[in-house]
């Protein structure tokens, strides 16, 4: 009981409270190219959450060993490096000899599974002293986080794209940050910071 | 001599400004968003961006071109954590003010999108000079939009510059956020497509985000904006899409489209035409050459007899040559030849 309410509790809080995407834009230029590419949602996000939940899962153990723990914060890098590669590599492979997985869909895998917001979670668990069910949640409420970001910006950037009264200069990518740039805010507020100090 | 200078300006000016990987192309936008609070986390960023850069375009150019794209993007993780590790560890070592935060983007830097788009769509397809010429163009451009992000938030934001205290009254908390960072970037993005409009007009198609929509899609609006204009249609409904969006069922296809980046959606009717034109160049080319050979052999009195040329030893045929197997050994040595197995026949069991 008590390994699934931590699961649930960090998969929340890092879903909608902490969305990783929006508020620290971890993620944020793969959740831009597949806002434009919505078919592709469903697929791209049960692979960032598969990849996050697998890398922090096997990150964490790691991170609790006493001899590994006392290295410098460079070498832990280099060790989730090395996993998130690994577990990269393993699973093309598999997809790739086992169920003859096209070399499309493995390019998807590869950016769903080398970008930024993955790699960040196993940080994020070590430096939040997570569990492992803590760790299993946060890698679960990252992909929650990517498709939240994504359905929003996707929805956006249709109604932009269709404006008409947006000024010539700003149409296309300026108005896109400006409108990741509300969306960012809207998140920051669950965090207390001020906007003026 | 001036022509080659004008190409490698042409692609500095391109990586660098023209197809700037944040503000056009919306790559690495993590970092330059939530990494650039201060001028001198800029510049460390910009000088580790610029080695991984080089380091990664320079390898996929000169080793990577025959290994599939999946293998490859494990391998720019690879080498960019290796080109990363000594800079953080230097980083650490030396107490270089790198706050916590940062400590955890640097080796953010290895899965970075930039450097694997640009081995992706500019290296692997070039020559390892032109690789390295995009690399230090992109690193440029990178470099710029960062620098510019560190300044600015940091004098607005904390009132310092290069951690010395500039007396300013007023300080935007929020620009230190990745909020300010993207307010930033919007304004920087519209500065550089003031510029591309009024003087590079000739690119403003290229770097602008289309969304592109399939056929079906183009057809459903258009009856849609027909169904509206006469008075008798509703707009189709929004909440709809938006959960269509979530399952993925629509219809729609957009794809982002920049030089670089993205090849955009090709259908087939591109690569129809594409073969089309293919194929005409192809055929005029043969019809050419044939048509000039013809013209210099009927110029030429060569006195051989082409009908009975053997075109294998260019001595004329004097009887049917025995058929050749694909080592070039004639069909019937085989046939003559003892079996190598018949004559070890109870060596073995000696």
């Amino acid at each position: 009981m008590n390994f699934f309410s931590d699961l649930m509790i960090t998969a929340l809080y890092t879903a909608f409270f902490q969305n990783l995407v929006l508020s620290f834009a971890y993620g944020s230029s793969e959740a831009v190219r597949i806002s434009l590419k919505p078919r592709a949602f469903g697929m791209f996000t049960a692979m960032i959450s598969g990849f996050a939940v697998i890398s922090g899962a096997i990150c964490q153990p790691i991170d609790s060993l006493p001899a590994v723990s006392a290295l410098p914060e460079s070498v832990h890098a280099l060790v989730y490096a090395a996993v998130l590669a690994g577990v990269y590599l393993i699973t093309a492979v598999i997809l790739k000899i086992i169920f003859r997985v096209s070399d499309h869909f493995l390019t998807n895998l590869g950016i769903a599974a080398l970008n930024t917001l993955v790699l960040a979670i196993p940080f994020i668990n070590r430096r939040s002293a997570y569990s492992f069910a803590a760790s299993i949640g946060s890698g679960l409420g990252a992909g929650v986080a990517f498709v939240v970001a994504a359905a929003l910006l996707a929805s956006g950037v249709h109604r932009l794209s269709e404006n008409k009264e947006i000024p010539q200069v700003f149409r296309g990518t300026p108005v896109m940050f400006l409108y990741i740039s509300l969306l960012s805010l809207g998140f920051a507020a669950f965090s207390g910071n001020s906007i003026f100090s | 001599m001036a022509q080659a200078k004008s190409k490698k300006d042409n692609i500095l000016l391109k990586g660098a400004v023209i197809f700037n990987p944040v503000l056009i192309q919306l790559a690495g936008l993590c970092l330059a968003a939530a990494a650039t609070s201060d001028v001198v986390t800029s510049l460390i960023f910009f000088i580790v961006f610029t080695v991984d850069t080089v380091v990664c375009c320079f390898l996929a150019s000169l080793l990577f071109k025959r290994l599939p794209r999946w293998l490859r993007v494990a391998l720019y993780l690879i080498i960019g954590a290796g080109c990363v590790f000594p800079f953080a560890f230097l980083a650490e070592k030396t107490g270089i003010s790198l706050n916590a935060r940062m400590q955890m983007y640097l080796p953010l830097l290895a899965v970075n999108s930039v450097t694997s788009v640009h081995c992706e769509q500019f290296a692997v397809k070039n020559t390892v000079g032109k690789a390295l010429e995009d690399a230090f163009a992109v690193s440029v451009g990178y470099g710029a939009v960062i620098l510019t992000l560190g300044i600015v938030r940091e004098i607005l934001g904390n009132g310092t510059f290069a951690g010395l205290d500039l007396g300013l009254d007023v300080r935007l908390g929020g620009l230190l956020m990745p909020f300010g960072a993207f307010v930033i970037l919007a304004y920087l993005a519209m500065m550089l497509k003031w510029y591309i409009n009024k003087y590079r007009p000739e690119f403003n198609e290229q770097t602008s985000v289309k969304i592109r929509q399939n056929e079906k899609v183009r057809r459903e609006n258009s009856d849609e904006t027909r169904a509206n204009t006469s008075g008798v249609g509703l707009n189709r409904d929004d909440s709809i899409t938006e959960m269509e969006f979530l399952f993925g069922n629509e219809p729609e296809e957009f794809e982002i489209f920049t030089e670089f980046w993205s090849p955009g959606v090709i259908t087939a009717q591109d690569i129809a035409a594409d073969m089309e034109n293919l194929s005409k160049e192809h055929r005029q080319f043969s019809l050419e050459t044939d048509r000039r050979i013809e013209e210099l052999f009927a110029n030429m009195d060569t006195g051989i007899d082409f009908e009975t040329l053997d075109t294998v030893t260019g001595e004329p045929e004097t009887e049917e040559p025995a058929p050749r197997d694909f080592f070039g050994g004639v069909f019937e040595d085989y046939e003559n030849a003892e079996n190598p197995a018949d004559n070890n026949d109870g060596e073995d069991g000696e």
